[in-house]
């Protein structure tokens, strides 16, 4: 009677599961980037070569209601800031009061883009379904719900055990991929992501330092007050 | 030797957390001048041919109060360019109070809505003239798709009416998102003087690599002046004040920007200003109405075109701003990222056109060669 309890209750938290919804799959596998609802995050971006780094830079990104104000640390760019809003993606220059429009498909470093970095959750700017479900991954394809997203389609890969985000390929408007990322998970949270192009020679690293729970003011994560001070 | 005592002594204070940044300028020119300007009643009225001079500038916050600093060599003033705090009364309000510069400005070269920012630059490319600030309060109001400001300003300057200092004004301006990819701009301006004046923007992202933006602002009356009918050159020059004209003076700007995917970049305006001289009354300037000579331009109609390219830490840029005349300002610009702290800009500009054109006429300083030094030291 005790096993066939067992077995009951097992039988039943497995078909929970099996019933998650692909937009819950990916809410769960977007709190490998970060737990909180407002988040600060330590971000390094290497830029490697044949093996070797080229470049690297440091970034504090802020992120909240699906928007993101990111502080370049160093480099020639440090002191600037980027926005990812909800009105688009901006870049405000150190020396310059204005900012600047871009979107977020633009280089920052290496293979990452603006909008790899400022962008952190899936679910906010795509719609996901599942096509495949293996043995050990669930496949879902992300499609871009705005043309403000940075890519037009992903095929995200999934533990099935707890939706730990495992690869993805970024396709652009015209089906062509664009760019493979690999993710590298430690506990709870992300700790790289890794950017491959069509050059087999290069790769970009994402580095996830540190992540903190922290709100910043709303007036911040507009294209007129992003240039303010942080407190 | 200053310059370095004082950037050490800032440095020190850097250490106290209450300095994010000090900037050294060491900015040289040499103006390309000929003809009617060498004249010593003429030359006297216009900066020096060759100088080089320093510019120190520090910023940073203080328990929320951010300020910029800055201390000029050639004028050998100090300048307060931004110092004000920002209060957040809730999520969505927020007052802003103190001396900045409130920036408006949809375009690159013209600027129909910078009714907040007097002191704008003549030139984008132009980096030393920064915008300064002015004494001001905005109450800023933020929904999802809507930004509210409310401001109000008085920049307690000596009145000049050319260049619009010296007034008080008072504005409302909202942003609306009117898509993901649009975004609405209305403007109204209350300015002594003058009549309550309105404006819309537009900007709007084509595709990924070009968007294209747009602003107009129209207003009964204007303070700048215009030239009477010809007479003899008396002093002073005696000016027509169209405050009270009633008639409707309205600047519009157009502009596309177009950006390659390996960073080559070309922007395109055109701008019409009813408040520039027409024809008939650009025949009756003479030197003695210098003082009509505003930052941008003196005629109406004004076009503009800027190619870049970056290369790696290297920017180079090509541009040139038309008059109706054909005379034209050209600028020639080389940046260079020479490490992380240290940047050299290096421009060429000149002016050309007729001899009557308004470029070779009325901007002799325009055509010069400058070499700018930048050294940032953030903390």
């Amino acid at each position: 009677m005790k096993i066939l309890r067992i077995l009951t209750l097992l039988l039943l938290s497995f078909s929970v599961i099996a019933r998650m919804s692909a937009d819950e799959l990916l809410q769960v596998a977007d709190k490998f980037r970060s737990p909180y609802q407002y988040a600060q995050l330590d971000i390094r971006i290497d830029d490697f070569k044949n093996g070797t780094i080229k470049k690297s830079r440091n970034y504090k990104v802020y992120h909240q209601d699906g928007q993101s104000l990111v502080d370049v640390l160093d480099g020639a760019d440090k002191g600037n800031r980027v926005l990812l809003s909800n009105k688009g993606m901006y870049v405000a220059p150190k020396r310059s009061s204005r900012a600047v429009r871009i979107t977020p498909i633009q280089r920052l470093l290496g293979q990452a883009s603006y909008g790899d970095l400022a962008g952190l959750k899936f679910s906010k700017n795509y719609t996901p379904s599942i096509i495949e479900e293996k043995d050990d991954v669930t496949v879902l394809e992300l499609i871009a719900k705005k043309s403000s997203a940075t890519y037009h389609k992903i095929i995200l890969s999934i533990t099935n055990d707890n939706q730990r985000p495992v690869d993805a390929k970024a396709y652009l408007v015209s089906g062509k991929l664009y760019k493979q990322m690999q993710y590298d998970v430690e506990g709870e949270l992300l700790k790289t992501i890794t950017y491959k192009g069509k050059n087999k020679n290069k790769k970009t690293i994402m580095t996830f330092i540190s992540v903190k729970d922290k709100k910043i003011p709303k007036r911040l994560l507009t294209s007129r007050g992003m240039r303010n001070a942080i407190r | 030797m200053k310059l370095l005592v004082l950037a050490l002594f800032l440095a020190g204070i850097a250490n106290a957390k209450f300095v994010n940044q000090v900037t050294i300028i060491s900015h040289s020119y040499k103006v390309d001048r000929g003809g009617d300007w060498e004249a010593s009643n003429v030359a006297a009225t216009l900066r020096d041919t060759e100088k080089t001079n320093g510019i120190v500038s520090f910023s940073g916050d203080i328990e929320g109060v951010e300020y910029q600093f800055k201390r000029d060599t050639e004028t050998d003033k100090n300048i307060v360019q931004k110092l004000f705090y920002i209060a957040d009364v809730n999520d969505n309000l927020s007052v802003q109070f103190g001396k900045f510069s409130e920036n408006w400005q949809l375009g690159y070269a013209f600027n129909p809505l910078g009714l907040t920012d007097p002191y704008h630059p003549a030139n984008n490319d132009d980096d030393l003239n920064e915008k300064l600030g002015i004494n001001a309060v905005v109450v800023r109001y933020s929904m999802e798709d809507v930004h509210l400001d409310f401001y109000t300003s008085n920049d307690n300057k000596e009145r000049n009416n050319v260049r619009g200092h010296g007034y008080k004004s008072q504005a409302v301006h909202l942003n609306y998102l009117l898509s993901d990819e649009t975004d609405i701009i209305m403007v109204a301006h209350n300015k002594e003087e003058v009549k309550l004046g309105v404006g819309a923007g537009f900007r709007s992202i084509v595709n990924d690599n070009s968007k294209v933006y747009g602003s107009f602002f129209t207003r009964k009356g204007t303070t700048i002046p215009s030239v009477p009918a010809p007479i003899p050159m008396t002093a002073p020059p005696p000016l027509t004040d169209r405050t009270k004209d009633g008639k409707q003076y309205t600047h519009a700007m157009l502009g596309w920007h177009w950006t390659s995917d390996n960073n080559f970049s070309i922007i395109a305006e055109t701008s019409q200003d009813d408040r520039g001289l027409s024809d008939s009354e650009y025949q009756n300037m003479n030197i003695a109405y210098l003082t009509l000579v505003r930052p941008v331009g003196i005629r109406q109609q004004y076009n503009f075109l800027r190619v870049s390219k970056v290369m790696g830490e290297h920017e180079f840029s090509l541009a040139r701003r038309m008059s109706s005349d054909d005379s034209a300002l050209n600028t020639f610009k080389w940046r260079y990222d020479i490490n992380d702290n240290l940047q050299l800009n290096a421009s060429y500009s000149k002016t050309t056109g007729g001899a009557d054109g308004e470029y070779k006429a009325y901007f002799p300083d325009q055509s010069n060669t400058q070499l700018i030094l930048y050294y940032n030291l953030d903390f």
